[in-house]
């Protein structure tokens, strides 16, 4: 009913990545937050103690800070896939903002939707799906329409006729 | 996958059927057509999706009706005037149009459809056995037929009937005609020439 | 943040349910209550409706399946329940579609099924049996 009005997909993964080698989806990343304003103590905090262990970690991730006069502060994340996601981190405390980076850091970049369907897969069919001329005799390329062979009903059975004509053969 | 968009274009691909209506009952003639136009006879059949094939049809001219239903059976129309109700008998509907009969019993059949139009303007009928080559040569399929031809006096020798086994003797006396003759029935008022003209 | 979240957040849900309607009841908190009730009940009595046209589907789709290769749908599904295949409708339906080769070798078991009910007497054969399939009847008659 109106559930049209919330996004549905099915399960996603990123051209099958990590089956061989895994590459990072995230890109960028930018942690905005005021120098003065009480509201991003716990941004401020972060970039002080964790950030540099996070960009050690992954040197792979452009890391940006963009000071933002009395604005709440949030981090931006832009993945390989081209999307930009942004999270407000008011009231949240260092700790807490490592762990949504880190949620940053492991996302595919899709947008995160409700699931059509538990299972869903890209080849549904091993044999070929199905299609008109599939069990069509190969017969009928060549053969002339209208042909009156193939547009005759078929007997079942003997007719009262046939049974009569018979037993009358017989005596 | 690359090649399930390729895949498609043979699964929901059109095909042409050819359907011989010679000496078929048109109500049951409908039934195996409509499946056809509706696309029931494919895996693949969804009342939303167009998976419907186009049918031919020639020899409408020579449908064949049984018990009274030439005269029994009726066309009934109404223009929503006043006094606007006609209506008209198989036979002479099947004089004025001989695609008539069958078109409408497709069309009665496919009954409730919302996409009734677009599968009846696949239905190709031709009264005889000249169909034109542009409509001939899309065809890769035959419907069969939904009841045997019989086989008519006509066709059958002088010295095939003679050689048939005789059951049962009539007596001398017996009148084949009597029964023609006392259950002879009224002329339909209908259908009569007087209820015509009003 | 708004004066009073409850309220607000009421109306959101209530917007939830309401977005598809036409002219007023779509925005308006009060137009929308009753038309909202009706819809919801619509959503009820419609459940066994829908589930019998996706039967329905699946049986039209089975049938289109097997007439294709001879058979008839009751004498299918009863071939197959009879021999103890497991199969529900839903994913014959999707074999006729997706594994056509599978359902192909489905139907001449139905077949080879049929012409043991021709031997019996309660059937008329249509076709000649196909060869290489071995019902259980056949093997009971062996042993």
């Amino acid at each position: 009913m109106s559930n049209n009005a919330i996004p549905r997909d099915f399960l996603k993964n990123v051209l099958q990545n990590g089956m061989g080698r895994y590459v990072c989806q995230l890109q960028r990343i930018t942690f905005r937050f005021c120098k003065s304003h009480p509201g991003s103590r716990h941004m401020r905090d972060f970039i002080e103690n964790h950030m540099l262990d996070f960009t050690q970690k992954n040197p792979g991730v452009v890391v940006y800070l963009q000071p933002r006069r009395h604005r709440p502060p949030s981090i931006v994340a832009e993945f390989l896939n081209g999307r930009r996601e942004m999270m407000e981190m008011i009231d949240k405390e260092p700790e807490e903002i490592c762990k949504w980076t880190e949620h940053m850091r492991g996302r595919s970049g899709v947008q995160i939707v409700n699931m059509i369907r538990n299972n869903h897969t890209e080849t549904p069919s091993t044999q070929g799906i199905w299609h008109p001329f599939m069990f069509r005799d190969s017969e009928t390329a060549l053969t002339k329409f209208p042909n009156p062979q193939l547009s005759a009903v078929k007997q079942t059975g003997k007719t009262a006729t046939d049974y009569l004509l018979e037993e009358v053969e017989k005596k | 996958m690359a090649h399930n968009r390729v895949m498609q274009w043979a699964v929901l691909a059109r095909t042409w059927w050819i359907y011989d209506a010679n000496q078929q009952c048109p109500f049951r003639s409908a039934y195996r057509l409509t499946t056809y136009l509706q696309g029931l006879h494919k895996p693949v059949y969804h009342r939303h999706g167009d998976v419907g094939d186009h049918v031919v049809v020639f020899n409408t001219r020579h449908i064949a009706m049984r018990g009274e239903f030439w005269r029994t059976y009726k066309h009934f129309h109404h223009t929503r005037f006043a006094g606007g109700f006609s209506r008209a008998s198989a036979y002479r509907v099947h004089e004025e149009d001989p695609t008539r009969i069958l078109e409408r019993a497709c069309h009665n059949r496919l009954s409730g459809l919302d996409n009734k139009r677009t599968l009846m303007k696949r239905l190709h009928l031709f009264p005889d056995e000249e169909i034109p080559e542009e409509i001939l040569e899309n065809v890769t399929g035959q419907i069969q037929q939904v009841q045997a031809i019989p086989k008519k006096l006509e066709d059958y020798s002088q010295r095939e009937i003679d050689s048939f086994p005789r059951l049962f003797k009539m007596p001398e006396d017996y009148d084949i005609e009597s029964y023609k003759r006392e259950n002879r029935l009224e002329p339909d008022q209908h259908t009569s020439k007087a209820w015509r003209l009003k | 943040m708004p004066k009073n979240p409850t309220r607000e957040w009421k109306r959101v849900m209530q917007r939830r349910l309401s977005w598809h309607f036409r002219n007023r009841k779509r925005n308006c908190y009060r137009l929308s209550l009753c038309p909202v009730k009706k819809s919801l009940r619509f959503s009820t009595t419609v459940r066994p409706i829908r589930r019998r046209n996706i039967n329905h589907l699946f049986a039209n789709r089975i049938a289109a399946g097997c007439a294709q290769h001879g058979v008839q749908y009751s004498s299918f599904m009863r071939a197959l329940y009879e021999s103890n295949v497991l199969l529900n409708k839903k994913m014959l339906a999707q074999l006729s579609i997706y594994e056509p080769r599978s359902f192909q070798s489905l139907c001449e078991f139905a077949k080879k099924r049929h012409t043991e009910l021709v031997q019996k007497g309660l059937a008329t054969a249509l076709d000649p049996p196909p060869s290489g399939i071995i019902t259980r009847d056949m093997i009971k008659k062996s042993i």
